[in-house]
């Protein structure tokens, strides 16, 4: 027997649960009576998610500075994503409420500039990055005041802008005074959260890179006093250098052109023949990687 | 003509058992029943796009592994958050570590699984566990038969290589004595 099927014949036997006979490991509930488990739950959760929505329906916003903080803040997001991935098209930029946000002093001319710039940049025109510079200017995180609810607001609006993004979870130590380890978040008053996301695309995921990224939030009595996005890793830029590399070794006719994209806002998705060019090639790279695709836990 | 709920009633019938030993080998028996749970509502919910046998089982198995997937990335990242937040050290959960293996070599084996990336671990796991071959693999994964069988090669070599070293690592300290206490370096 070779080495591998001994190897194999052994992960056999640590079969934690062979399968010795027909539903030797269940317990007999006919199909009947499960479904009917099934859509009472159903039927639970869409009553969970009515009053969520209900709850959540948008209220009168009175403190238009912070609306305008937390574009200033999904600006500040985007800015740090763009430059290190391409976008996919998104079939143009969702609604956003913008409730009292005209009363700020600037608040209009950011918001402009970055639904002008996610619309550019989602059709893959480079010079989203001139106008995003745009609305960079309207106030500090140091300078806001906000709540938990100002935190649920900025996911909102930063899924909203870009469905790449996928909360995956936040926790928070709930309230009170507390040493905070990491050196790099001023002191806080009160609720500490952090949050994570991922974030993706379609040349991403045929790598299975799922770039993840934490946003730390400080938030008490006088709302956020510190707010910092961490990127966890650089998988999404380690993938794009290697097929880079693999398309000069395997490609050479076209690696130049294409490289050149892939280093572009956009990686000329716009053009669906490009887009379907890469991704093939993206396909090709990651079937014969020994590495890709990344898979698990994404962490 | 077929029925949603013929359709799910046939499913369930003829495939409870083999979801629930999938979920019962990955999560343990503890969860079995709560991830079993979560893949018939998501089978109940996708019944449409149900295919006819025997491409039903690889459709189920796929829904299996996705929902597993998820249970545990959830568990994970909600630990290293908080683990971050509360400084306090907590060992993450481990789906393999509570499973009874008698032999010593076959519990050499299940750790080693568990060091593996989880991509190679779940098509040996796909494999040698619940039996299949590479065609319903393929469909589990959503790849194509080809990658399919470079990645079950590739994971099959990677566990191999990685056993040898381990083994030739305890012959190593079987061969050499213990350093005494004190002793010369």
């Amino acid at each position: 027997m070779s080495h591998e099927r001994h190897v194999m014949a052994l992960l056999k036997e640590a079969n934690p649960a062979p399968p010795l006979g027909d539903d030797a490991y269940w317990t007999d509930l006919d199909a009947a009576t499960y479904l009917a488990t099934l859509e009472q739950r159903i039927s639970e959760m869409t009553k969970l998610e009515t009053n969520e929505n209900q709850q959540d329906t948008p209220r009168q916003w009175n403190r238009p500075w912070l609306v305008a903080a937390v574009f200033v803040l999904v600006l500040g997001v985007g800015v740090v994503v763009f430059n290190q991935v391409g976008p996919a098209p998104v079939g143009g930029l969702p609604a956003i409420p913008l409730d009292g946000a005209d009363d700020h002093p600037g608040a209009a001319e950011a918001f402009s500039a970055v639904e002008e710039a996610y619309h550019l940049h989602n059709t893959g025109d480079p010079r989203w990055i001139e106008i995003r510079g745009r609305g960079s200017n309207v106030g500090t995180p140091d300078e806001e005041e906000a709540t938990k609810e100002a935190v649920r607001q900025f996911w909102t609006a930063l899924i909203a802008a870009d469905p790449r993004y996928n909360v995956s979870v936040c926790v928070s130590n709930g309230s009170g005074e507390w040493a905070i380890a990491d050196p790099g978040v001023p002191t806080p008053v009160g609720h500490y959260f952090v949050c994570e996301a991922t974030y993706s695309d379609a040349l991403l995921e045929v790598a299975g890179v799922h770039p993840q990224e934490e946003f730390h939030w400080v938030v008490g009595d006088e709302g956020i006093v510190a707010a910092r996005s961490n990127r966890e890793t650089e998988d999404d830029v380690v993938f794009v250098n290697a097929f880079k590399e693999w398309l000069t070794s395997t490609h050479p006719e076209e690696a130049s052109e294409l490289s050149d994209l892939l280093d572009a806002p956009g990686f000329g998705f716009a053009d669906p023949q490009v887009r379907s060019q890469i991704l093939g090639y993206a396909e090709e790279f990651v079937a014969e990687s020994d590495v890709y695709p990344l898979e698990g836990t994404g962490s | 003509m077929t029925t949603n709920r013929e359709t799910f009633a046939n499913l369930y019938e003829e495939h409870r058992s083999a979801v629930w030993l999938y979920c019962r080998r990955r999560v343990g028996w503890d969860r079995a029943d709560d991830v079993m749970g979560e893949v018939f509502l998501t089978i109940w919910r996708r019944i449409d796009q149900a295919p006819p046998a025997p491409a039903a089982l690889p459709w189920i198995y796929c829904i299996c592994r996705l929902t597993v997937s998820n249970q545990w990335r959830g568990t994970a990242r909600r630990w290293r958050l908080e683990s971050k937040l509360s400084a306090i050290r907590v060992s993450p959960p481990s789906p393999i570590a509570d499973q009874v293996v008698v032999r010593e070599e076959v519990r050499d084996v299940v750790r080693l699984l568990g060091d593996m990336r989880p991509g190679d671990a779940e098509i040996l796991r796909l494999t040698a566990w619940e039996g299949l071959d590479i065609t319903q693999i393929a469909v589990v994964l959503d790849i194509t038969p080809d990658a399919a069988k470079q990645r079950l090669s590739r994971a099959r070599r990677r566990l191999a290589a990685l056993y040898e070293d381990t083994y030739e690592k305890k012959q190593r300290t079987i061969r050499t004595p213990k350093a005494q206490k004190g002793g010369v370096w």
